[in-house]
């Protein structure tokens, strides 16, 4: 690649300077200190390479305005011109551009673009970077590098394993295998131990057994003596009721139970009396009461009958009906007849207002009728002969306005007629002279002053005889003149034409518009003419005559009119009357309907009250009684009743208590003689009766208290029965007879404590039980044998696959490092050699080659004319500079050699050499523009004229701070 | 004689863990984990559903000696479910559940036979009444067994027809170990109808009348090598003693190997595309039955380079493969082995002279030098501190150290030009 073109927009102190005709030879660029030398340097490295940050060294913004960049056109090897352009602004590509191919910044800086700092150090040149960039371009590489490969395969190799590592993929799997492999062997023992578990639920299951049948044993006694513990009281108060039974027996023996069982006999009978004893005692002091209201009541009854009247006693009250239905009855009947005498009256009230109605209905007909008298009769046939008149009049009086419209129509379409005679007569007359003046423009007259200018222009020139040439003008302007006189005549022959036409034009339309108004005339008198026959045929008609006037039209128009209202109004006359005569009929017999109704009515007040005065005598009142006095007197006969019915109950009663005491007293004396007792009377009744319930309830608990002694006795023997079996029962009595209550509880302690022992030891039994069938099922269902091995083996394909993977990564490491050292033992001598050849040249033959002592540039030694190596650290700092600048030139050209050349630039690197060696290094530099472009940055003179005598600059440009000027 | 209906199966190798195979999730294993199983359940169903007579295990029942007991207690489930229906069971145990192992105290029902290891034991089997056949078998004592047992066999003058039980290797197959050994002719040789062999793990008929000698193969194929069907043969003897036999599948899961060519593809889509056809024409062979499926890749083309990106063969996987879902049938990508080569002119590249150069000769010299791969296997045993992945390492074939070299010269070849791998 060679820049063809160089153009900066703007960068450090240069503004819109382009640079181009550069040559195939070197390049130089000289001036002073800060002329812009590196700054331009910089620029061709930024444009290809991307301009350094704001805060980086090499860092220059437009000081002088323009864009911050520019662009370069490069010229490939294979004849492709390029525009690399590049910006330092936002959004520009900040990669290399695409020309430099596998090229670096780093590396063009240190081998190609370099200042005198880079040329004295070695690591500029031994870096990875440079080293990889140089080898890559010489093994065809893609866009990676070797160590970039190398780091990748690096990584892969680290990830799967290394050697004392934990986290890489097959140290992971190493660890999870021994730990699998740990977890296999200790399942291993499971199957074993599953045996074993059921070795020892066998013989737990025999324990067990021996265990419960000791616990039965252990139950059975601690249940013996947990009994007799529990039984133990009811067997002593069973003792006690045993005694006090026998003792009882023994008493009755001695005759007690006789008397007792005679008095237990009559019991009820005591019983029965001590229950009516209360009421014994309330019968006596009721005996008392009850005559008292006998007297009372006596009283009052007496009292009733006088309310009544002297002459009323029992039996008039028992004559008197006064049952319930009594007063109903004559309630009934005072309703009845005040309802029949509201009847009446209401009757009454509307047979008056019947006949009210028709003496008004009787008024209204006479009214009608005097009315239709006035209306008399009309002169129509018939209503519709009234409504055709009008209707004629009506036209005949349409007739007679459309005739006068027509009149008037007339009158003006004649008008208009004699108007347009007039008017046609004289456009008549304007067409004459039209005519005239269109003959005159026609006549010979228009030609005459055309054809005399011509003959005279003629004769003119014939007179003149000046020559055929003014002849010939003379008659030319003649004839010009008479075309134009002839024109002009023909002008106002058709202005004359064109008038007599517009006068012909407006005289037929005049005449047109005449015709027209005339026949319109025509037309409107035709229709006056029919219309007026018309009319008179219609008075004939209407009046018999031939004509009327339109006042008298319309006089018989009202006449007609009022005429059809009268009509009309008989007509409702009739109707109403008709009506008025059935309203009249139907008042006159509803006034009867009611006055028969009234009648009845009357008729039936005097029935009910008829029947009333029978009703009183019936029930042996006085006839003339009222209602009211009937009901009072009712009431007085029930009052007097009740009293005397009272007297009667209560003398019922005083005899009815009598008779019940005695009995009582009868009966008390009957028990006491049964057991040979006094007998009582009824003040003493009470007494003895008290007596006799004390002997009975004694009696009686004498027998109840020897009844709970054998129920005790029975009760207690249930009681004490079922703590035992029958067998045992009588054993049981034994213990208790034998043994206190004290060494019964010590002896169920003692029973209880080896019962929990052997429940204990079940439990534990069970317990032991439970967990070994867990665990045994536990076995059974445990899939982590099967998993453990799964796992197992998954690990190990595991292992045996990522183990391929680090060999083949492995190897692909060892493979590419033999590569790498094949490649460096091979290739590099041809670099050596060319460093060797420039390093010769730049000494004079005094350095005569250089060797690297690894594969690598890390370490360079040279060899002088006597074959002494020695290494470059101990040469001066001139000569080692010399022997880096050589080893430039070497990889200058085996990168060239396989890949695109880029420009080499150099920045006062020989500034310290001396005269005879940097004209020396000056040739081996421009020998190297054999292999690509050279450009060279000086301030030195005499380093510019070192160039200049290799006779290879080719282009030589001046830097003063601002511009770049090319030299001659 | 009555005719009847058998029977014959071999190396359920219960609870085997399934040796070379990665098993990613907790779903997956437990999937293959019960694969045994639930062939050992279709077995069962297989003996019901052709109302066979009895049942023939003819060794590796389980697989390893300390088998486990939740597998001893399914077998005994299975039996006795067999034994409740009537259906005998007779069996011989191989190298790998050998009369040595461990066994958990089961009490077996009547109906089950264990054939003993020091003699040739026989069980008479009854069909309506009368003895229609005879069961005899062996078992091994220990895992190796080296004696030829076939010899131990004989069938006498009027004995019934006779079904031999034997876990043996037969010609000596170099595939399998060479356990029991004895030849077709001292099968023939002994009288015996029908010979129930186990330990081969693919089903073969070596003889096909006279006598019958099939090996069932396994019933649930464990690996990737395992391919194909699993399962037993339905035998069915008419009276004459006429044997006809069919093959019927028990496996739960079923393994393919699938070679798939990228020549002609131009991104890993067709490759996709391609390898989930496949699969699916292989789920559908396969009756409902999920797969395992190992993915070869073989060819030249773009698609190397895919494959070679990060996480390339990891995206295949996963766009083929599916997601195990419990008690669901599953597509399964075991492995992806990847086998393609960069789409270059090796030969071009290797003639140029250049660092590339150097690098494919010396790949070649490692891989056909004198003593080149002996080098190369001692030079990566050496970097492998540890004793397994060395191990592993020494243990690999020269074909296989080839093909590390192959793939190794892939890797670098990739990342030379610019490959990401």
């Amino acid at each position: 690649m060679r820049i063809l073109e160089l153009h900066i927009d703007g960068y450090g102190v240069f503004c819109d300077q382009h640079v181009r005709d550069f040559g195939d030879g070197v390049v130089l660029f000289s001036g002073p200190n800060e002329a812009g030398k590196s700054t331009l340097m910089s620029f061709v490295r930024g444009v290809l390479f991307g301009f350094e940050r704001e805060s980086q060294a090499g860092y220059y913004p437009p000081l002088s305005g323009g864009r911050h960049g520019g662009r370069l056109v490069v010229g490939m090897r294979d004849g492709e011109e390029i525009v690399v352009e590049r910006y330092a602004e936002r959004g520009q590509p900040k990669a290399p551009a695409g020309v430099v191919g596998n090229m670096s910044k780093v590396l063009y800086s240190n081998v190609f673009a370099f200042s005198l700092a880079e040329l004295a150090s070695l690591e500029s040149l031994g870096s990875e970077e440079v080293r990889a960039r140089i080898y890559s371009a010489g093994a065809g590489l893609g866009t990676r590098t070797l160590p970039e490969a190398r780091k990748v395969v690096l990584s892969n190799i680290d990830k799967l394993y290394k050697r004392h590592g934990k986290v890489p993929a097959i140290n992971a799997l190493l660890r999870e295998i021994a730990e699998l492999e740990r977890l296999c062997g200790d399942l291993a023992s499971r199957p074993a131990e599953f045996n074993e578990v059921v070795r020892n639920m066998d013989r737990l299951a025999g324990k067990e057994r021996r265990a419960r049948e000791e616990l039965d044993e252990a139950k059975a006694r601690h249940l013996w003596f947990m009994a007799l513990a529990a039984s133990r009281k009811i067997w002593e108060q069973l003792l006690a009721a045993r005694t006090l039974l026998d003792a009882l027996a023994e008493e009755d023996r001695s005759g007690g139970e006789a008397r007792r069982e005679a008095v237990l006999a009559m019991e009820p009978e005591i019983r029965r009396l001590k229950l009516e004893q209360a009421s014994f005692v309330q019968l006596a002091d009721a005996i008392f009461e009850l005559e008292a209201a006998v007297r009372e009541r006596r009283r009052s009854y007496e009292e009733r009958l006088r309310e009544l009247g002297g002459t009323w006693d029992g039996e008039r009250l028992d004559s008197v009906d006064v049952s319930p239905g009594v007063t109903d009855e004559i309630r009934s009947s005072r309703e009845r007849i005040a309802r029949q005498d509201a009847e009446a009256r209401r009757l009454a009230e509307v047979v008056r207002v019947r006949r009210e109605a028709a003496d008004e209905v009787g008024l209204r007909l006479s009214r009608l009728q005097e009315r239709r008298e006035e209306l008399g009769e009309s002169d129509y046939d018939a209503r519709d002969d009234i409504v055709a008149r009008i209707d004629r009049i009506g036209e005949a009086e349409s007739w007679l306005g459309r005739m006068g419209v027509l009149e008037a129509k007339a009158e003006g379409a004649k008008g208009r007629m004699d108007a347009a005679r007039i008017l046609a007569d004289d456009k008549m007359r304007n067409v004459q002279p039209a005519k005239d003046e269109v003959g005159r423009s026609r006549g010979f007259s228009r030609w005459l002053a055309p054809v005399s200018t011509v003959a005279l222009s003629i004769i003119l020139a014939l007179l003149m005889d000046r020559g055929a040439a003014v002849s010939f003008d003379v008659v030319l302007v003649g004839v010009c003149a008479a075309a134009a006189m002839a024109l002009r005549a023909l002008g106002r022959t058709r202005d004359a034409n064109s008038r007599f036409e517009r006068a012909m034009g407006e005289a037929e339309k005049a005449e047109e518009a005449f015709r027209g108004y005339r026949d319109e005339h025509g037309v409107v008198c035709d229709e006056l003419r029919g219309l007026k026959r018309e009319y008179s045929l219609a008075c004939r008609e209407l009046f018999g005559e031939d004509d009327v006037d339109s006042v008298r039209l319309a006089r018989e128009r009202d006449v007609a009119r009022d005429d059809l209202e009268a009509w009309d109004e008989m007509l409702r006359l009739d109707r109403e009357w008709k009506q008025a005569a059935e309203d009249c009929k139907r008042a006159e017999g509803e006034w009867k309907r009611a006055s028969r109704s009234q009648n009845d009515a009357s008729e039936e007040l005097g029935r009910l009250r008829e029947e009333w005065r029978s009703w009183l005598g019936a029930r042996g009142m006085d006839s003339s009684f009222g209602h009211d006095a009937a009901e009072r007197t009712v009431d007085a006969v029930r009052e007097a009743r009740r009293a005397q019915q009272l007297v009667i109950d209560a003398g019922a009663r005083l005899d009815d208590a009598r008779k019940r005491a005695l009995q009582y007293v009868e009966d008390v004396n009957a028990v006491a003689r049964s057991l040979g007792l006094e007998e009582t009377d009824m003040d003493r009744a009470s007494m003895a009766v008290e007596e006799l319930v004390v002997m009975a309830e004694e009696a009686r608990a004498d027998r109840e208290a020897r009844e709970r002694a054998r129920l005790a006795v029975r009760e207690l023997d249930a009681q004490f029965a079922p703590g035992f079996p029958p067998d045992d029962r009588k054993r049981a009595e034994e213990y208790h007879l034998l043994h206190t209550a004290e060494e019964i509880a010590a002896l169920c302690e003692d029973a209880e404590e080896r019962r929990k022992a052997v429940e204990a030891r079940l439990n534990r039994i069970a317990e032991d039980r439970g967990r070994l069938n867990e665990r045994k099922r536990s076995m059974e269902r445990d899939d982590e044998i099967a998993m453990a091995s799964l796992k197992l083996a998954s690990a190990k394909s595991r292992l045996a696959e990522n183990t391929r993977e680090w060999a083949t990564q492995r190897l692909c490491l060892e493979l590419l490092d033999r590569a790498c050292e094949r490649y460096e033992r091979e290739r590099q001598p041809g670099v050596l050699r060319d460093a060797s050849d420039a390093l010769a040249a730049m000494t004079g033959g005094r350095w005569q080659s250089v060797i690297a002592r690894v594969s690598g540039l890390e370490s360079l030694d040279v060899v002088d004319e006597h074959s002494r190596a020695l290494s470059h650290a101990a040469l001066s700092c001139g000569t080692e500079q010399q022997l880096y600048l050589a080893v430039r030139c070497g990889l200058v050209r085996e990168y060239c050699s396989h890949a695109e050349p880029m420009p080499v630039m150099i920045d006062e690197a020989l500034v310290n050499f001396d005269h005879e060696r940097a004209e020396a290094a000056a040739g081996v530099l421009a020998d190297l523009a054999d292999v690509t472009q050279i450009m060279v940055f000086t301030c030195h003179p005499y380093m510019t004229k070192c160039f200049k005598r290799t006779g290879r600059v080719t282009a030589h440009f001046e830097l003063d701070g601002a511009d770049i000027r090319p030299l001659a | 004689m009555g005719g009847f209906c058998f029977v014959h199966a071999a190396d359920l190798h219960l609870d085997s863990p399934f040796a070379a195979m990665k098993v990613g999730s907790p779903r997956l294993a437990q999937a293959f984990i019960d694969a045994s199983r639930a062939s050992l359940q279709a077995l069962v169903r297989v003996c019901v559903e052709h109302e066979a007579d009895f049942l023939v295990l003819a060794g590796d029942v389980f697989d390893a000696e300390q088998r486990s007991i939740r597998a001893q207690l399914e077998l005994f489930e299975a039996l006795s479910e067999l034994a409740r229906r009537g259906i005998h069971t007779y069996i011989a145990y191989g190298n790998h559940d050998a009369l040595s192992g461990w066994r958990a105290i089961l009490d077996w029902p009547e109906e089950v036979h264990f054939f003993g290891a020091d003699e040739v034991e026989s069980y008479p089997v009854s069909v309506g009444g009368q003895v229609a056949a005879v069961v005899a078998g062996i078992s091994y004592a220990q895992p190796a067994v080296a004696d030829n047992l076939a010899l131990k066999f004989r069938k006498n003058d009027g004995d019934p027809f006779t079904i031999g039980v034997l876990h043996s290797n037969v010609g000596g197959d170099p595939a399998h170990e060479n356990y029991a050994p004895c030849t077709l002719h001292d099968l023939i040789s002994t009288g015996i109808d029908y010979w129930a062999l186990g330990h081969v793990h693919s089903p073969i008929v070596l003889s096909e009348r006279d006598p019958v000698i099939i090996y069932p193969g396994c019933t649930q194929g464990r690996n990737p090598r395992e391919t194909g069907p699993g399962g037993c043969f339905v035998v069915h003897v008419d009276s004459g003693g006429r044997v006809e036999y069919e093959f019927v599948a028990a496996d739960a899961i079923r393994w393919h190997v699938v070679d798939i060519h990228i020549d002609g593809m131009s991104n890993l889509g067709d490759l996709v595309e391609e390898a989930k056809a496949e699969i699916a024409r292989l789920a559908q062979a396969s009756d409902g039955r999920s797969c395992a499926v190992r993915l070869r890749l073989f060819g030249r083309g773009p698609v190397h380079s895919q494959l070679a990106e990060g996480g390339g063969a990891d995206d295949l996987a996963s766009a083929v493969g599916e997601d195990i879902a419990p008690c669901a049938r599953f597509d399964w990508i075991e492995s992806i082995q990847d086998f393609t080569r960069p789409d270059v002119d090796r030969d071009a590249l290797l003639a140029g002279g250049s660092l590339i150069s150097d690098f494919l000769s010396l790949a070649d010299e490692a891989r056909s030098g004198p003593g080149a791969l002996e080098r190369v296997r001692e030079m990566l045993a050496g970097d492998l501190a540890h004793p397994r992945a060395a191990r592993i390492i020494r243990d690999m074939s020269d074909e296989e150290l080839v093909a590390l070299v192959d793939r190794a010269e892939s890797v670098g070849l990739g990342l030379l030009l610019g490959e990401e791998v």
